[in-house]
């Protein structure tokens, strides 16, 4: 066949590398990245961008692990670059921290992360109301920085952006031999996934230069996360709550949390308010499928529903939806030299 | 009972502060003044960055360290005020970068989370075998030094915007005790040949992503002669030039070729750092601080004089130590005046 034409729904910090690494692994495909929104308008530009991993109870620990590391792998050695900065990646050291003490294990991505190692009387000091903690150095990935990063290496690779809604991938069969869903919470509507919910979160950007270490609650609900130009307080877990309204009751209260973590804070302007609604299921759907109609068949490679994980995990879903693509390709490849018999 | 602060860098502004602290409401009397011929920021401490780090290696230097862990554990203790970030005043993080193994440093304990660099870390600055890392402090003179000025206002000490060119001129003025902390130019008012400049070059940037502070050694060089990297609330400091005997407070192009060049092998990511200032400026350097009493033959009487200068590229470092013993030396001079309230 020709060149086989890809087309991949969704333009967050999923769909952009998922495209990036398709153009990269497989230089023969024309790629088109098709989105309702763009930087700064998607779900990942909420986001705070940490390279630290969530659970995900459906997914095989050293799977979640391997994503994670390839992830942390690739972001390091472009945070070590002259690109860093275009790039929007950068190294942060932090705490989290623990009201009440977890079990002594250290997660699946200690050895990841760089120098983690349990906190020390003395820095515990600085959290009067939490009993232990982990203090580690890892990665940040700013947004909308980073998406606009990928969306200039995607063009400079040949790929195609355009701004379009999406509402049944159907409506792509013509143009397309293969279709990449990067939709996120877009999926639910989509590919009509029942299994997949939103988890509200809301943040505050504020101007606070002088705060140059994570703090994050191990709890999950709170968190202080340095940026470039801002540092991103949070949060919330609010799960099926499809708002997408900033709550100004809300802000107050994450602002008073992250002042009591970090009491210089009270001086920091409010630069703006964001909500995300994470993309949430028992795991992320990655896997072909094969949608028909009549005689008529489209390929799809699915890659959504990571959570709270996405920038945590988000290159090591692209080389496997990158991988499964390539698969599609050959499938398509080979039933067309067949048909040809 | 008048008492004359000359200088108003660091070590000035804060042994004021601890003096007028400590004796004011013992000594009804007191009279606190402070001459200079530069205020912030036109003085050597508005050209540090600002960071917490003593040298690598105390000399043997007890009584250094121990002023050094003062001024960390009294800084730490403002984190959580509400004057922390008018001081000026944040926790930082970041790397010592070392060729060879070296023995952990004096103040190993006095920062936070010490511990040595693995084997990923150190991947990160080829060139480098060995290293530390560590949590201090940033105390920004740029805002320290006012803040330290305005506490000195509400509490009344006047300040003068004059050169003093001899002790002998501010005894003759009616002083009691002069406390000297003129710093690199403490040998205008007595000559010091232990005294001398090491000259520093800093180039400022805008570099909002750098979050650690990465600080390079090398034997050969000497002290802060190895490129060196401080993010500070808005400008990031690159540095590493320590020029011994030097004099020069002119920017040279050369140090900046340096500085850049090897700050941007350390961190490729500066390339794309905007410059917004250049700035050179000389550390009053001394084999150690010199901490002590004078007294001074002024016509029949005698003065006193506190001298607390000497404090090299580790002024922001120790000058709360200081300062607390600069107050105790003062304590003793009142004392044996038998001024001091009983108690």
């Amino acid at each position: 066949m020709a060149a086989p034409k890809v087309a991949v729904v969704g333009a967050g910090v999923i769909g952009l590398s998922t495209a990036l690494c398709i153009a990269e692994t497989c230089p023969s495909c024309s790629v088109t990245v098709l989105s309702d929104q763009f930087s700064p308008n998607t779900t990942s530009d909420a986001a705070a961008g940490m390279l630290i991993p969530h659970s995900c109870p459906g997914t095989a620990i050293h799977v979640q692990k391997q994503w994670f590391k390839e992830t942390f792998t690739y972001l390091f050695s472009i945070s070590n670059s002259a690109e860093a900065s275009e790039a929007g990646i950068h190294l942060i050291f932090g705490w989290q921290v623990y009201k009440n003490t977890p079990d002594e294990t250290p997660p699946f991505w200690s050895d990841v992360v760089l120098g983690f190692r349990p906190m020390s009387e003395a820095e515990l000091q600085k959290f009067p109301h939490h009993r232990s903690g982990q203090a580690f150095t890892t990665l940040k990935c700013d947004c909308p920085l980073y998406l606009l990063w990928l969306e200039k290496r995607l063009k400079a690779a040949g790929a195609q952006l355009y701004t379009k809604k999406v509402a049944d991938l159907w409506e792509l069969h013509h143009e397309y031999d293969i279709i990449v869903n990067c939709a996120g919470i877009g999926a639910h509507q989509l590919v009509g996934d029942e299994k997949l919910f939103p988890v509200r979160g809301q943040v505050l950007k504020v101007h606070a230069p002088w705060v140059k270490n994570f703090i994050r609650d191990g709890d999950g609900s709170t968190y202080i996360y340095p940026g470039i130009h801002s540092v991103t307080l949070g949060g919330t877990r609010e799960k099926d709550c499809w708002s997408l309204s900033p709550d100004p009751g809300t802000s107050k209260d994450i602002f008073d949390r992250c002042c009591s973590l970090e009491p210089s804070l009270r001086g920091a302007q409010v630069i703006k308010v964001k909500v995300g609604l994470r993309p949430s299921r028992q795991c992320v759907r990655l896997e072909k499928e094969v949608l028909s109609q009549g005689e008529v068949k489209l390929p799809v490679v699915h890659n959504y529903g990571h959570g709270a994980g996405g920038f945590s995990l988000h290159w090591g879903t692209a080389i496997v939806a990158a991988r499964l693509v390539g698969e599609c390709i050959a499938a398509l490849q080979s039933s067309s030299s067949r048909a040809k018999l | 009972m008048r008492v004359a602060v000359i200088g108003a860098g660091v070590i000035g502004l804060s042994t004021a502060l601890c003096l007028h602290e400590q004796y004011h409401s013992l000594l009804p009397s007191l009279q606190l003044e402070v001459y200079a011929d530069r205020y912030s920021p036109h003085t050597t401490s508005d050209g540090a960055a600002g960071l917490w780090q003593p040298y690598v290696s105390d000399c043997g230097n007890l009584q250094e360290t121990l002023w050094n862990k003062e001024t960390f554990d009294h800084l730490l203790g403002c984190l959580g005020s509400a004057a922390a970030k008018e001081m000026g005043l944040f926790l930082v993080s970041g790397y010592n970068l070392f060729t060879q193994p070296v023995p952990d440093p004096s103040w190993k304990n006095i920062v936070l989370g010490f511990r040595n660099l693995t084997a990923r870390e150190l991947e990160l600055f080829p060139g480098y075998s060995y290293g530390w890392f560590n949590t201090a402090l940033m105390l920004e003179c740029r805002s320290y030094l006012p803040w330290l000025a305005n506490r000195l206002t509400q509490r009344g000490v006047k300040f003068f915007h004059k050169k003093v060119e001899s002790f002998q001129e501010v005894f003759a003025q009616g002083v009691d005790v002069v406390i000297n902390c003129t710093g690199m130019r403490a040998g205008e008012l007595q000559p010091d040949p232990e005294l001398q400049p090491g000259r520093g070059q800093i180039i400022k940037v805008l570099a909002p992503w750098v979050k650690h502070f990465i600080i390079t050694h090398c034997i050969e060089s000497g002290t802060y002669n190895s490129p060196y990297i401080i993010p500070g609330s808005e400008f990031t400091v690159l540095g590493g030039v320590n020029q011994r005997g030097n004099w020069n407070e002119e920017n040279s192009a050369q140090d900046h070729t340096t500085i850049w060049e090897g700050c941007c092998r350390l961190l490729p990511s500066l390339q794309n750092a905007e410059v917004v200032q250049e700035w050179s400026g000389l550390r009053p350097t001394r084999p150690r601080v010199r901490l002590e009493r004078e007294t001074i033959r002024h016509g029949r009487l005698q003065a006193e004089v506190i001298h607390n200068y000497g404090h090299g590229g580790f002024g922001i470092t120790i000058h709360w130590g200081c300062a607390m013993a600069a107050a105790r030396l003062f304590g003793t001079i009142i004392q044996e005046k038998k001024l001091a309230s009983p108690p």
